[in-house]
């Protein structure tokens, strides 16, 4: 579903991903972890179509990432670590908004847009300009969103960022759902918890590289040591 | 094309918003900004008609004068068009985080460019427009126009702002594709010094005044603006335009006018091509700055720091710095700052070239304060651009200072003691300089210096003061900051304030160099308008000082 071939992504003299070759298969939910400027984010806007590779290539869904741009982003759905609403809209003209954005049906729309608030709490502040809500009902807004349109693939950049325990606990059920469901979701975030519970596969990058790539055993079995996600990513990120 | 369309119906929703909000706004806030446009509008309109009234009776050249005044201004208007296409299109396009939000929905790079464009003619255009009012309305009242004259100039501003854009934008991507982004800055600044050498160069040295024939004058005066005649420029098609409907010759209006459209959606058409092909290379290379090392071991900047870590204690000064390094380290705003501080520097260093009399005491005391004036007016403008924003501009990072261990207010204190040094040492030297060009005597001198100090310690307060009583937190940009309801209450308060005491100062001066007042009388007089003045600018200064300290010490972070 989402495949990246060899790719480079260099910001003057500095490398920030370097060969880069990564198979996620659909359904699959992937999650991307790495200390502090491995390239994370990086690859995660270059997934997006936000950044371009210095080389290499991104397929999703088959499609490449740069030459049938508007077909894959249909499929894919991004959601940010600091997202962006427009401030003046209101939650549902938001959806609307997206809505016409991705030319959906207005029935179904309507319908999806229902089924979201309710399932994020969100009915309550439908009709609120967006200002006046806090960064967490923000963040529940971009998650819904991010499902409204069917996605076939979700990016998603440190997820739990600003909810509380019950929305963080309802998006790790609601991805878990929808991975089993068929949705490939690429998951990037520093929560080791959050990895261990979610993920199908794991892959560790550092200094640009993928070091590590596999399920909770296949990465253990790398370090040949036991004990929690924390440890062996501590163990793999130290001794590179 | 549809997905354009529908970003702006969402775009003017939110707009509507904005304009309803205003009715939900303080009631100062109101009043300033009402004050602010109908004050622009009507004022605006009233001088112009006189000021148009008089030229236009200048006879028998008064309607040639006139007639040449519409191409300078629309010249004028052109060139500051492109400018601002330029500047705001890099925003636009580039910068802002609506940018990348729509990058990643399923829009065509055509339409996304298209939506933009579009934004970038209405945001860099609107001002503009506003201000052109009162220009053109007294313009055809003064020169008896038709009801048709206000329509067809309302019909033939849209293909001139779509020019304008169009440059402004094409200089843009061609400068962002052509020139590697490593020069960038060494292109900028050799193409400031070539173009401040072309403005300096091109700057008439009075050589009217070796005839005191009218007609040789005039002529001599018209001949340097000739070049706005010019039958390839936009703007002299613009004008024609206009002058072409106020004569009621609509056959030659609306073949000027179809010549502007045509190029108008010629350009549009190119650029629409060509640069939506190049965008998300741009857009994804222009996001690319890696981790550049920005630290240079400059020695003076270093002695500096020594200095005031000694005179003050280390934790003002780490502000101080901190404030100093993200300004240079921020293109947009250092490159704007040199455009503001050069055009008035070139403005007093052209005063050699003014022939009038310098013996006479009338014309020196005029121009003096003149100059001192417009001096002012300048850092006015640049306090509020630059010096407002600057608690703002610390957005969701305010808390870095509310931690500081300390009193809240010195942060308003030590923002106020570096801009009012700053605003000194830039307007100090030029009021010097003006006053030496001109051979101010000694009161002159004494007078202006006093007056530049008062302007730049009480313009700093009010910039400060009102900065930290109205901050934008939410704000992406200082420019956004500015626009606000507390930017323009700073620009009204200090335009006022400028006019008051640059108008007693004149005064006095005019007093001092004129009337033949017995010596006691005039100490009394000089005496008194010193200390209504001192006052004036203490209280000013106080007051704003005053409401901004109470705002920081309530405000929760």
């Amino acid at each position: 579903m989402i495949s990246l071939k060899n790719v480079r992504k260099t910001f003057g003299d500095k490398i920030a991903v370097e060969g880069l070759n990564l198979e996620i298969k659909k359904g699959e939910l992937f999650t991307f972890l790495g200390p502090n400027a491995a390239g994370k984010t990086t690859t995660i806007k270059m997934i997006t179509g936000l950044l371009r590779p210095t080389s290499g290539e991104i397929f999703i869904s088959g499609m490449s990432l740069y030459k049938q741009s508007e077909k894959v982003k249909k499929i894919v759905s991004y959601i940010p670590d600091f997202p962006y609403l427009y401030e003046k809209l209101t939650p549902i003209e938001m959806f609307m908004f997206f809505k016409d954005i991705y030319e959906m049906d207005v029935d179904l729309a309507k319908t999806k847009m229902e089924e979201l608030l309710e399932l994020f709490d969100l009915t309550e502040y439908k009709d609120i300009l967006i200002e006046n809500l806090s960064h967490g009902i923000k963040q529940r807004i971009v998650i819904a969103l991010s499902f409204f349109h069917d996605p076939d693939v979700i990016v998603i950049d440190e997820p739990m960022v600003g909810l509380d325990p019950k929305t963080a606990k309802l998006v790790k059920t609601v991805l878990k759902e929808n991975s089993k469901k068929g949705i490939t979701i690429f998951l990037s975030t520093h929560q080791l918890g959050v990895a261990q519970e979610l993920a199908d596969r794991i892959g560790i990058i550092n200094e640009g590289k993928l070091i590590a790539c596999g399920t909770l055993q296949e990465i253990a079995s790398l370090v040949e040591k036991k004990g929690s996600l924390e440890d062996l990513f501590l163990e793999i990120t130290e001794n590179k | 094309m549809n997905k354009t369309l529908t970003l702006f119906k969402y775009r003017f929703i939110q707009a509507i918003r904005k304009v309803i909000d205003f009715k939900n706004d303080p009631l100062l806030k109101q009043l300033v900004i009402s004050f602010f446009i109908f004050g622009y509008l009507f004022g605006g309109f009233f001088l112009l008609y006189k000021f148009f009234n008089f030229v236009n009776s200048i006879t028998p050249v008064g309607g040639i004068i006139l007639d040449r005044l519409f191409y300078v201004y629309f010249f004028i208007l052109f060139i500051m068009l492109i400018v601002s296409s330029l500047i705001i299109g890099y925003s636009t396009f580039f910068r802002i985080r609506e940018t990348e939000f729509l990058f990643y929905l399923p829009l065509k790079i055509s339409e996304l460019w298209l939506y933009k464009f579009i934004k970038v003619i209405f945001m860099s255009s609107w001002a503009f427009l506003f201000l052109s009012i009162p220009v053109v309305i007294s313009f055809g009242i003064v020169k008896k126009a038709d009801i048709y004259y206000y329509f067809l100039t309302a019909i033939s501003l849209f293909p001139f702002l779509v020019i304008t854009s169009c440059l402004g934008v094409a200089v843009l991507f061609a400068f962002l594709k052509i020139v590697p982004k490593k020069y960038a800055k060494y292109f900028l600044t050799f193409f400031f010094m070539v173009m401040i050498y072309t403005i300096f160069q091109t700057i008439p040295r009075g050589t009217y005044y070796e005839s005191t024939n009218i007609i040789f004058i005039i002529n001599t005066l018209l001949k340097h603006t000739d070049i706005t005649l010019n039958k390839f420029l936009p703007s002299s098609w613009m004008a024609g335009q206009q002058l072409m409907s106020l004569e009621r010759d609509y056959k030659g209006f609306f073949s000027f006018f179809l010549l502007s459209l045509s190029n108008a959606l010629f350009m549009t058409v190119n650029i629409y091509y060509f640069a939506s092909k190049v965008y998300p290379k741009l857009y994804t290379e222009e996001r690319s700055h890696g981790q550049k090392k920005y630290y240079r071991n400059i020695k003076l900047f270093q002695i500096i720091r020594k200095i005031m870590d000694r005179l003050f204690p280390r934790k003002y000064v780490a502000i101080i710095t901190k404030d100093f390094t993200s300004f240079v380290r921020d293109p947009m705003q250092w490159s704007q700052f040199l455009v503001f501080f050069g055009l008035i520097f070139l403005y007093v260093i052209n005063l050699k070239n003014m022939k009038y009399d310098l013996d006479d005491p009338f014309w020196k005391n005029l121009i003096t304060f003149f100059n001192l004036g417009a001096v002012c007016l300048t850092l006015a403008t640049l306090n509020t651009r630059f010096i407002f924003p600057l608690i703002s501009i610390e957005g969701q990072r305010i808390w870095i200072l509310g931690m500081i261990p300390g009193r809240r207010r010195d942060i308003i204190y030590i923002k106020y003691f570096y801009t009012a040094i700053l605003s000194i040492i830039m307007i100090v030297p030029l009021t010097i300089l003006s006053n030496f060009i001109i051979r101010s005597s000694l009161w002159i001198y004494f007078l202006s210096i006093l007056t530049a100090l008062l302007v730049s310690l009480t313009l700093s307060a009010i910039s400060v003061g009102l900065g930290a009583l109205y901050p934008d937190f939410k704000a992406e940009s200082p420019s956004e900051i500015v626009s606000g309801f507390g930017g323009t209450l700073v620009l009204v308060l200090s335009i006022m304030y400028i006019v008051a005491v640059v108008g007693i100062e004149g005064y006095i001066g005019h007093v001092l160099v004129i009337t033949k007042l017995s010596t006691p009388v005039l100490w009394a007089l000089f005496i008194t308008a010193i200390l209504v003045i001192v006052s004036a600018s203490f209280i000013t200064s106080y007051l704003s000082l005053k409401a901004g300290i109470k705002n920081i010490d309530d405000m929760d972070f």
